[in-house]
């Protein structure tokens, strides 16, 4: 592989990252504003609290693992894997104990666990090739 | 280098991975405990973000399969249940083909448990499925089989029963004074001791007296109140406490060894042990009912503010009806969810293994805080309704720890009960 298609392969794999983390955060980051503008709007305090609770669990790690990605590579790059990992453990015991229809199953995957995992495998292959060679 | 590296690397992976296949999936109490009580934070982390899962209402599915022993031949007449995470139970009986079937099952995820007088219970096991079935809305799950072995009741050998010397043991009760003499025993196998406790005998008189089993649910010495009286009263008392908290099973059987003890003459000259009478209460009915199912030959029990149903338990819990005292919780919740570890809810719960029992004289007071007396109704129900004959008392304003005044009127309801069953 010449050196150009390896950094153009690097280019890519780091943008790929970048858009389905950035595209994950504030998806998850308007989903829950909404939830909590909604609250603070009808008085409905258990509205907020729900609303800061997923901004808190689905919003803020992709945020803080998107700093660290820019920040310090492989630090990030192991957030955004345990954050997904832990989604994966959160869910799957939900999943395992209670009925969850396919399509909420297949919301979920999309929308939550395989955003952080996704991002972190893309980070860390080109991280680990950009320290290789 | 590299690649021994990488033959290391991937032998760790594998022990780890191994490591967490078997904790997530084993019923080894300990290891079992610690991951039910993780799931249960986790469940309610996920329920505080998603929203509770069983607010849902899809279509009722169903659930069916087949239960045989264990050389395949179908077992008639089991009794069948599948429970909800919360508790809420599902109960049918196997017919005469052996094959069963749980209809309007709301869908989840199911560990169907099976229970027949001379078996062991069964449950199901898939462990590549984690130990499940899932029942889809408006579809049935076929195949649940389960398989039923019979009961080992094997009964821990002894080789030597040492009686100590003869006390006299008082109890005052306001005007009454009861009196009775009081031996020590100890069942011995190679020096070890497999079970010990007290005997109280009537101070005058030959008998041969009626036995009376009291488990209690404190050391011996502290609880005085139970077997003295009664003793006075012309009956030949085994008292015990099952000290091993949890061993349920270890401590039936230790008991079990003194009936055969006590048969034999060791323990008392006195006893009639074809006459047999067995009393626990509150955390000591589960032994109650687990020795009533493991043993024949005896004619009568009761049982004082005792558990019928873990699974009703579980459900008030779940609910916030029922607070359970003394880290009880903490328990229950290690017990597991039981849609997916519902074994010892259903090993423990007497109101899904009614055959064979005893008469059956159940006493609970209706300010009972830790065991609402709801648990004795519903069993009385079952035995009401399967014919089998018992007594109900529930008493006003008793509590489940009971004091010196109820201590009489406690007192006059067991020996009217036994004198009924074994005179």
């Amino acid at each position: 592989m010449s050196e150009k298609v390896q950094k153009d392969y690097h280019r890519w794999l780091r943008r790929l990252g970048w858009v389905i983390l950035l595209l994950a955060a504030s998806f998850w980051t308007l989903f829950t504003g909404a939830e909590m503008v909604s609250g603070l709007v009808s008085g409905e305090a258990a509205s907020l609290r729900g609303g800061l609770l997923e901004f808190a669990v689905f919003a803020a790690p992709l945020w803080l693992g998107a700093i660290l990605v820019w920040r310090w590579p492989p630090v990030g790059v192991a957030w955004l894997l345990l954050d997904g990992v832990a989604l994966v453990v959160l869910f799957g015991v939900r999943a395992l104990t209670f009925y969850v229809p396919p399509a909420g199953l297949a919301m979920t995957a999309l929308t939550l666990v395989l955003p952080p995992l996704a991002a972190g495998v893309l980070f860390l292959v080109d991280w680990r090739r950009g320290r290789i060679h | 280098m590299a690649k021994v590296r990488r033959v290391v690397w991937v032998v760790i992976m594998g022990v780890c991975l191994w490591i967490a296949a078997w904790a997530g999936t084993t019923d080894y109490v300990p290891v079992a405990a610690l991951r039910h009580t993780a799931e249960y934070r986790l469940i309610q982390w996920g329920n505080a973000l998603w929203g509770d899962p069983l607010a849902e209402h899809y279509l009722p599915g169903a659930l069916s399969g087949l239960v045989r022993d264990a050389a395949g031949q179908p077992v008639a007449g089991a009794t069948v249940l599948v429970s909800s995470p919360v508790g809420d139970t599902f109960v049918t009986k196997s017919d005469a083909t052996g094959h069963y079937r749980l209809p309007d099952l709301p869908p989840g995820f199911y560990r169907p448990v099976a229970a027949h007088r001379g078996y062991a219970d069964a449950i199901y096991r898939a462990p590549l499925r984690l130990n499940t079935v899932l029942v889809r809305p408006g579809r049935e799950t076929t195949g649940a089989n389960l398989t039923m072995v019979a009961e080992d009741l094997t009964i821990p050998a002894f080789d030597a029963v040492e009686m100590g010397l003869a006390e006299e043991a008082v109890h005052q009760e306001g005007d009454d004074l009861y009196q009775a003499r009081r031996r020590t025993y100890r069942l011995l196998r190679s020096e070890a001791v497999i079970g010990e406790g007290y005997v109280y005998e009537p101070v005058t008189g030959e008998g041969p007296w009626p036995t009376l089993l009291v488990i209690l649910p404190g050391p011996v010495l502290a609880w005085e109140v139970v077997p003295v009286p009664l003793a006075a009263q012309g009956f030949v008392v085994v008292a015990v406490y099952p000290a091993r908290k949890m061993d349920i099973a270890g401590e039936v059987d230790s008991m079990r060894a003194a009936l055969v003890a006590l048969r034999a003459g060791w323990l008392s000259t006195r006893a009639d042990a074809t006459r047999i009478g067995v009393l626990g209460g509150s955390f000591t009915s589960l032994h109650v009912y687990n020795l009533l199912q493991r043993e024949d030959g005896i004619n009568a029990a009761l049982v004082l503010g005792g558990v019928a149903d873990g699974f009703r338990i579980r459900r008030q819990f779940e609910d916030g009806t029922l607070i359970p005292a003394h880290g009880f919780d903490k328990v229950l919740i290690g017990l597991g969810l039981p849609n997916r570890a519902p074994q010892l809810y259903f090993r423990y719960s007497v109101r899904y293994h009614l055959e064979g029992l005893p008469p059956l004289c159940l006493i609970h007071g209706t300010a009972d805080g830790f065991v609402p007396h709801s648990q004795s109704e519903l069993l009385a129900g079952e035995l009401a309704a399967r014919g089998m004959p018992y007594e109900l008392h529930l008493v006003p304003g008793l509590a489940h720890y009971f004091t010196g005044k109820e201590t009489t009127l406690l007192l006059r309801i067991t020996m009217d009960f036994f004198e009924q069953y074994l005179r």
